[in-house]
């Protein structure tokens, strides 16, 4: 190509003018049976991602029954009034549609994608699982044998392990110290009656809203084919108990639990916050200052510069009350003791040292220029909006977004770091070779021996 | 059904430049794909190749050592690279308005790399890297199954024989020497292809790939390595233990290469395997007999000769020999064509919907697109699939099944529990 343009490497080329954020244009109508829809028409594939948003998680499990809200969404789909399970399981894969339930503490959220040309037909599947699950005894023996086998394996997995024995010594007898799944005693006491109930409770069309995304037809054509295919559904639901906001921990938790691996899990953290809450936008500042990218500091200093680890991240999990916010890494055995005591001091350095101009610019930008590609696939924006509704989100919500941001101060980050980072406090599990590296540990705390379930151990 | 209209130039020095313009949602991907693999390793190098990988993220002559990842969060963007057996990608998703940025980045590094590059840097990214290694297999439960049968299925020496995160002794024998031959035979303008999709003008995009790309002098020319085709022979039959409770079988067999004759039928055919749970292994071991956890089918898009995986997780009592049995018999209904043409509509559809998920983003379209420049020379390929894959049928299915997955061009690997139980 002829006259090429000079250039000058040594500095990053600007950006263009910011381009216009396309956010999603709900439409939003309720069927006559009072279920919600929220219906956005987006991108050019010929594709439609629909999510059957409920909100009862496993808080909403019955007592000793942990795993109910999960049992009874995989349910849906082992035989309806009409159908088999077999007959079911055809039908969606000629359909070629994917059917995925998603169960966490706060909600229940089933979603059905597929292509545009079996649209009518994949509404019609949605509504018939949804509304008239048979809950027959001999497949709800399967799947509940099916969960027992999947937390037993989850038992090969040190960080499986340690991700669960975490949440146990972070959130102790609260909801959100039980798997959403639940626990091999609490899921050999789920049968097919304690799955109907949780369904005629639940699963009512006043307490769901449908959101629908992609290859959408014209809305009047959309509501009436909705009508057709949920129509008998009915019923009201019953309003789950709220939740309890977990409280503090007012000393340091620190479990060791013994695997003789070439690695070591390590998981740090205490309570975060509520999505609610309205220093959301600057815990998740600060959080992308400490661990939640790849350039903070967490990482930096544990892979770019020690080289102990493929990566160490810090998650905030904002949930209806006080979620966790903990750092997460898998190093090295051998910088095991090091590692643990590196990330304390990291969580420390956050209030002595709150971010940079350019830390805190990079946090806030990398939390707001990128709302662009966090609404380009269908299942995207189905998933976003699915949190909004989940949370109670107001539909003008991502349009106000990165003014909440760009609003935090070095202060703000600091102040919250004083507020959520207390190391003293903090509930700290660690799976790897103990032996090794046992009596080293002692130093950072009263170490309590724990096997892989959880239960008090000696090494 | 769907075709992308692709735009295409190539550059004086070799570098080709695709382009896919899609306005729907501002944002653009930057993607480039080096025609180099862990197939190109040299013998006690394994794992070079990503080794040489994780060091192109350690800063250029122009850009800061923590400069690539940074620059890109702070534009909003996301970032990664891959290593394959056949090839080696970088891309990056940014708002449309940093295209520049991607380009500048990507450019440096292949133009400006050597200087950059120290001793320090190798020891540590050879440290990461090995933790990676101990992080996805060495520490996860058959997580050393896959470059087992790897083994087992290749002859020495054969290109795909070793898996691309390499062995530890070799990742420690890698040094500077290596990391700037290896650099200098492979990392050229005329060895890659630069893909750019999303909401971009196609001549500007040929116009700033020439700006940045252009002053970058032709590489000495690659060598090229092609992994030839296993002729069929007897099976091969191994197992190992792990710290595992369950016994869980792999059934490796060769397969037809990606986009070559059959390609697309044996996919297909791995969604009327496993995909679904109407799919023949998964009623038959999960949900009729109930001694299997979970089983899963795959063919991996590899560019010389195929191969594919069948994997099965034993249910708490069941042997890995009664799991071998059940796949076995499965795989005899189908090599007898006991197979309707519904049953195979419907797993024509499944692929149908996970192809148009995966081109939905900027991301996997221009993976997608790269791919078939790099392997076929030939990027429209992209746009052949969607035909392709609606034409296989239950005639070239059984087919697949009869003439590949047999004996003669199978490895078969149990991974046993082992003695001495949970925990070690």
């Amino acid at each position: 190509m002829a006259g090429r343009e000079v250039i000058d490497r040594s500095r990053r080329p600007g950006p263009g003018p910011a381009p216009q954020i396309r956010l999603p244009r709900f439409e939003r109508f309720r069927l006559g049976n009072g279920l919600k829809v929220v219906a956005v028409r987006h991108g050019a594939l010929p594709e439609i991602s629909a999510r059957v948003v409920l909100k009862h998680g496993s808080t909403t499990d019955p007592a000793e029954r942990a795993g109910t809200a999960l049992l009874t969404a995989r349910a849906l789909t082992e035989g309806t009034e009409g159908r088999s399970a077999g007959a079911v399981a055809e039908w969606l894969d000629q359909l070629g549609a994917v059917f995925r339930v998603d169960v966490d503490h706060d909600s229940a959220v089933l979603s059905l994608d597929f292509l545009s040309r079996v649209r009518d037909e994949a509404l019609q599947f949605l509504a018939e699982v949804m509304t008239r699950p048979s809950f027959e005894a001999k497949e709800v023996e399967r799947l509940r044998d099916e969960r027992l086998d999947e937390i037993a394996r989850g038992l090969d997995e040190p960080r499986v392990v340690a991700a669960l024995r975490w949440n146990e010594a972070n959130f102790g007898g609260h909801p959100y110290g039980m798997r959403t799944g639940g626990v091999e005693e609490t899921v050999r006491r789920i049968d097919e009656s304690v799955l109907r109930g949780f369904h005629a409770r639940h699963y009512r069309p006043a307490s769901a809203t449908l959101v629908i995304v992609g290859d959408l037809p014209e809305l009047d054509r959309l509501k009436s084919r909705l009508e057709t295919a949920f129509a008998a559904w009915s019923g009201e639901p019953t309003e789950p108990a709220p939740v309890s906001e977990p409280q503090p921990a007012s000393s340091r938790r620190l479990w060791a639990i013994q695997w003789p691996g070439p690695q070591t899990e390590i998981r740090i953290g205490g309570l975060g916050i509520a999505r609610l809450h309205a220093e959301y936008a600057t815990v998740l500042v600060m959080n992308a200052v400490l661990g939640g990218l790849f350039s903070s500091r967490i990482n930096m200093n544990l892979r770019e510069d020690k080289g102990w680890t493929y990566g160490a991240a810090s998650r905030v999990d904002a949930r209806k009350q006080r979620g966790p916010l903990y750092v997460a890494t898998a190093v090295d055995a051998k910088a095991s003791v090091d590692a643990v005591r590196e990330i304390l001091g990291e969580m420390e350095r956050m209030k002595t040292e709150p971010p940079d101009e350019e830390e805190l610019g990079l946090a806030i930008n990398a939390l707001t220029l990128s709302l662009p590609r966090l609404f380009e696939t269908v299942s995207q924006v189905a998933g976003r909006v699915a949190h909004q509704v989940i949370y109670g989100l107001p539909d003008d919500y991502w349009e106000t977004y990165a003014q909440q941001f760009r609003a935090v101060s070095r202060a703000d980050v600091q102040r919250a770091a004083e507020r959520l980072l207390d190391t003293g406090s903090a509930a700290i599990v660690v799976v790897g070779p103990m032996r090794d590296f046992h009596a080293e540990l002692q130093s950072l705390g009263e170490v309590e021996i724990r096997d892989i379930r959880g239960r008090p151990a000696s090494l | 059904m769907v075709t992308f209209d692709l735009e295409e130039w190539t550059l004086d020095n070799g570098l080709r430049v695709i382009v896919q313009e899609d306005h729907t949602t501002p944002v653009v991907s930057v993607h480039i794909m080096y025609h180099v693999g862990s197939k190109h390793e040299r013998p006690g190098r394994t794992g070079f190749a990503h080794l040489f990988e994780h060091l192109m993220f350690q800063g250029s002559e122009h850009v800061a050592d923590d400069g690539h990842f940074k620059l890109i969060q702070d534009a909003g963007g996301t970032l990664n690279g891959s290593t394959w057996f056949d090839r080696t990608n970088y891309f990056e998703t940014l708002p449309s308005n940093e295209l520049e940025l991607g380009l500048w980045l990507e450019s440096d590094r292949l133009g400006f790399f050597e200087s950059a590059i120290t001793q320090e840097k190798l020891d540590n990214q050879r440290d990461v890297v090995k933790n990676e290694r101990r992080q996805a297999y060495e520490n996860r439960p058959y997580g050393l199954a896959v470059e087992t049968i790897l083994r087992m299925a290749y002859t020495e020496g054969h290109p795909y024989r070793h898996p691309t995160i390499g062995y530890m002794e070799d990742l420690d024998a890698a040094g500077l020497d290596d990391v700037r031959s290896f650099f200098r035979t492979f990392y050229a303008p005329d060895n890659a292809v630069l893909v750019l999709v999303g909401a971009l003008d196609a001549d500007r995009g040929f116009k700033l790939a020439d700006k940045y790309f252009g002053d970058i002098p032709r590489g000495p020319g690659a060598r090229r390595v092609t992994a030839p085709p296993v002729p069929a022979g007897v099976e091969v039959r191994e197992q190992i233990d792990d710290r595992v409770q369950f016994p869980r079988v792999y059934m490796f067999h060769h397969a037809p290469a990606f986009a070559q004759p059959g390609f697309e039928s044996a996919d297909v055919l791995s969604y009327l395997l496993a995909d679904g749970k109407s799919s023949r292994l998964y009623r038959k071991l999960v949900y009729e007999d109930r001694i299997a956890q979970d089983v899963s089918a795959q063919v991996w898009p590899t560019e010389d000769c195929g191969l594919s995986f069948i994997v099965a997780t034993a249910r708490p009592g069941v042997s890995a020999p009664a799991l071998e049995a059940a796949i076995l018999e499965v795989l005899s209904e189908l090599q007898a064509g006991r197979l309707d043409q519904r049953e195979a509509d419907g797993s024509v559809n499944r692929a149908l919907r996970e192809l148009v998920n995966a081109l939905d983003g900027v991301g996997g379209r221009s993976d997608a697109i790269a791919t078939s420049a790099t392997f076929l020379g030939r990027p429209s390929y992209v746009n052949e699939i969607f035909g392709r894959v609606q034409q296989v049928t239950a005639e070239t299915m059984t087919e697949i099944a009869a003439s590949w997955f047999i004996p003669e061009r199978r490895a078969t690997l149990y991974v046993l529990p082992r003695p001495g139980g949970e925990g070690g």
